[in-house]
């Protein structure tokens, strides 16, 4: 292999110098410690360089972390920003893809033509332990004649001729479906009817023709889906299925090459090379190595803070009011399932602080699907970074990529008409970063850090009702009704409310049913 | 310009030696091992030679028991441990060559260690000086607001938001990044930590 390939990051790739106040022997000193073998998340790191540095040369580190305050320099006279993170930040385009190969997820990668979309889900493929033909051949292209069974397999023609029933046709099935790495090229370009099918592969993992069924996910291990796209919009042929575009569980953009590293571009003109054909034997995955990291990922931890800045964030954006008479009702989804037009309830709410109302901002809510992709994503970010727990800092470097397309903006709101915010109109990842971090400042400003009335209740019901008596039952309840008493008494109503509400309604009907419960126990 | 430092290295001028060999043993690779964890090469590079022509026996159990206490001489923290572990199995005259003091000031420096990781023989006034401004290899970008020493020894450390520890001693000192400051103990035996607005180091002066 040309050695220029070969250059690997030397471990650790994250700094874990020997700890201030940890002791050092003299077994360190002469280097008679026996190194560890590198661990996944290093592995992954050096996967993660070798791909930045030396296969797609993507020097961006629009994925920022830092430690103290980042340095920002004001550009030009349109606002424009740089800021240095302090801390080791990341390319989104080989950082996503890659968190996707580690998690076993989905990513839609979306840009021009030419840009490394196919060339990154191709490395991907090789990481996972295919010869780099083997991917390729593999590649489903999306075609406008794309048939089901062009994708899937034909069924054996002796079979078809001799068969007395469905179970004895024998599909002879296509090879791309038992790859850990599934490339799906412009998949903008499927039929409808076809994009159907692939539907249930990607949301299943199976597949089935003539009642013959296939199972897509490696037993045992972990399948990575790929798919690319030339315009985030699914303007291509035809338009994508709102559920297949939905099973994306992030979407990043491939970015351009920045014309300062066109050195490197003429030494592979030169030479012939392709990155897939030139990976290092030591950044290959298994099977086994790929279910390990999922496992890891899955265990890191989400702090309790965490946790609640995330459900506070997700708390703003399922209500609007005026969406439906019924309180439980008055949500966007109410609105757009009736084909209405959730701007314009939006702003039929008159009276209501624009700016402290993050939900006015968008016309969607964020499903559950979204939410547990987040949480996963995060749980990536932080065991990429060598973290043992999620920080806030994670959540916030995946949320743009997750959300994007499944959160939209409400064009009729104020801030994308502003001077200073019109550019996140067309900056979804700007305007969902932006999003969040407005949330955190939110939950910081209401106090909601040291704690609120409602986690308290909550936390007292999930402690059990064994040995709970029928007065302090009946205080509980009470309680609960004050509380919802108190913040209708607020005015406006925000989405942060009707969740809240909601959950004392639960907790109100819970003890309720306990109560009624108690009495016909006579106790 | 006053810069970072112990008290303890002034007035040294380490020539630059080539190392003794010592058979089985690759003394040029620990050099670089001490530099990463934050000593002075060319100050190691001298304790250790010094007090391996000075050993009577040069061999390799010999030799890794200088290496320690060299390494920690030349501002390695994390070795002090081990190195007072081992100082006894070194004769007075190398022990004091690697640790760059007269033969007759080591059993007043051995036997003031556990107590006061600060003392060196001949300390007067500033212990050492820590930190400084990171465009000229310091840690901080911003001078420190206020610093204390604590219970365990450390010497926590404020720059307005950013919050430190230093694991210092007579000889070295190594920082690190906290979430939260330990609260400050008095012990009249250690020096006390100074900030100035002036100024990006924290001193450590005996009063």
């Amino acid at each position: 292999m040309n050695d220029r390939w070969h250059r690997l990051s030397q471990s650790p790739t994250r700094s874990t110098a020997h700890e201030p106040g940890q002791s050092l022997t003299a077994d360190d000193l002469f280097g008679d410690s026996t190194a560890p073998a590198a661990s996944l998340d290093e592995r992954l790191r050096q996967a993660y360089f070798w791909l930045v540095n030396s296969a797609v040369i993507s020097p961006f580190y629009d994925v920022e972390f830092s430690t103290d305050a980042p340095l920002t320099f004001e550009l030009g006279d349109s606002g424009a920003q740089l800021q240095l993170g302090t801390d080791q930040s990341y390319s989104s385009n080989v950082l996503l893809p890659l968190l996707t190969f580690a998690v076993g997820g989905r990513c839609l990668l979306v840009g021009g033509p030419g840009r490394g979309k196919t060339t990154l889900a191709v490395l991907m493929g090789v990481l996972s332990g295919s010869t780099p033909i083997d991917v390729r051949r593999s590649v489903l292209q999306g075609q406008p004649q794309l048939t089901i069974t062009d994708m899937v397999g034909t069924p054996l023609p002796k079979d078809l001729l001799a068969a007395e029933g469905l179970d004895d046709v024998r599909i002879a099935w296509r090879r791309w479906l038992s790859q850990p790495v599934k490339i799906v090229d412009e998949y903008n370009r499927i039929p409808t009817k076809t994009q159907s099918a692939l539907l249930t592969m990607v949301a299943e993992g199976y597949v089935e023709s003539y009642d013959q069924v296939l199972r897509t996910k490696p037993e045992g291990g972990v399948e990575s889906w790929y798919f690319t796209a030339n315009d985030d919009g699914g303007g291509g042929t035809f338009p994508v299925i709102q559920a297949l575009r939905d099973r994306m569980d992030v979407t990043v953009a491939a970015l351009g090459f920045n014309s300062r590293f066109f050195d490197e571009l003429v030494a592979r003109v030169e030479a012939g090379d392709r990155p897939e054909d030139n990976v290092p034997a030591e950044l290959v995955f298994s099977l086994e190595d790929r279910a390990a990291i999922a496992a890891e990922i899955r265990a890191v931890e989400v702090p309790t803070l965490v946790r609640r800045q995330l459900e506070f964030f997700s708390s703003h954006f399922e209500f609007v009011q005026h969406g439906g008479r019924r309180f439980e009702y008055r949500t966007k989804d109410t609105v757009s399932t009736a084909g209405a037009s959730v701007s314009a309830v939006i702003d039929s709410n008159t009276g209501a602080d624009l700016e402290a109302d993050l939900g006015s901002q968008t016309i969607s809510s964020i499903s559950v699907r979204a939410l547990q992709t987040l949480v996963l994503y995060a749980k990536a970010m932080a065991w990429f970074r060598g973290e043992s727990a999620v920080g806030i800092a994670d959540v916030a470097a995946v949320l743009p990529f997750v959300l994007r397309g499944k959160v939209l903006p409400n064009p009729t709101h104020p801030r994308f008409e502003g001077e200073l915010d019109r550019e996140l109109a067309t900056d979804s990842v700007a305007w969902l970063t932006d999003l969040f971090h407005q949330s955190v400042r939110q939950f910081i400003a209401l106090g909601l850090a040291s704690g609120d009335a409602v986690s308290e209740q909550l936390e007292l019901f999930n402690a059990g009702l064994d040995g709970v008596s029928r007065v302090e039952v009946s205080g509980r309840i009470t309680k609960i009704e004050s509380a919802i008493a108190a913040i209708g008494a607020a005015g406006k109503l925000y989405g942060r409310h009707y969740d809240d509400l909601l959950a004392l309604k639960y907790l109100h009907q819970r003890y309720s049913n306990y109560l009624r419960w108690l009495e016909s126990e006579g106790r | 310009m006053i810069v970072a430092g112990h008290e303890a290295n002034a007035g040294i001028e380490p020539r630059v030696t080539t190392l003794p060999a010592v058979p089985g043993l690759d003394l040029e690779a620990t050099v670089e091992r001490v530099g990463g964890w934050g000593g002075d090469e060319a100050l190691y590079c001298y304790f250790l030679g010094r007090a391996l022509v000075e050993a009577p026996e040069r061999d390799a159990a010999a030799a890794r028991v200088i290496a320690v206490v060299a390494g920690w001489r030349a501002g390695v923290v994390a070795l002090r441990q081990e190195a007072l572990g081992h100082l006894a199995q070194l004769d007075p005259e190398t022990a004091a060559a690697a640790l760059g003091m007269d033969s007759g000031q080591l059993a007043e420096f051995t036997a003031a260690q556990p107590a006061d990781p600060f003392w060196a023989p001949g300390q007067l006034g500033v212990v050492a000086r820590i930190g400084g401004f990171r465009g000229v290899g310091g840690p901080w970008i911003a001078p420190p607001t206020s610093a204390h020493l604590t219970a365990d020894g450390t010497v926590a450390i404020a720059c307005g938001d950013d919050l430190w520890v230093a694991h210092a001693d007579a000889f070295g000192c190594r920082l690190g990044r906290v979430d939260a400051l330990p609260p400050a103990a008095a012990n009249t035996a250690w020096p006390v930590a100074e900030v100035s607005s002036m100024s990006y180091l924290v001193t450590l002066r005996r009063p």
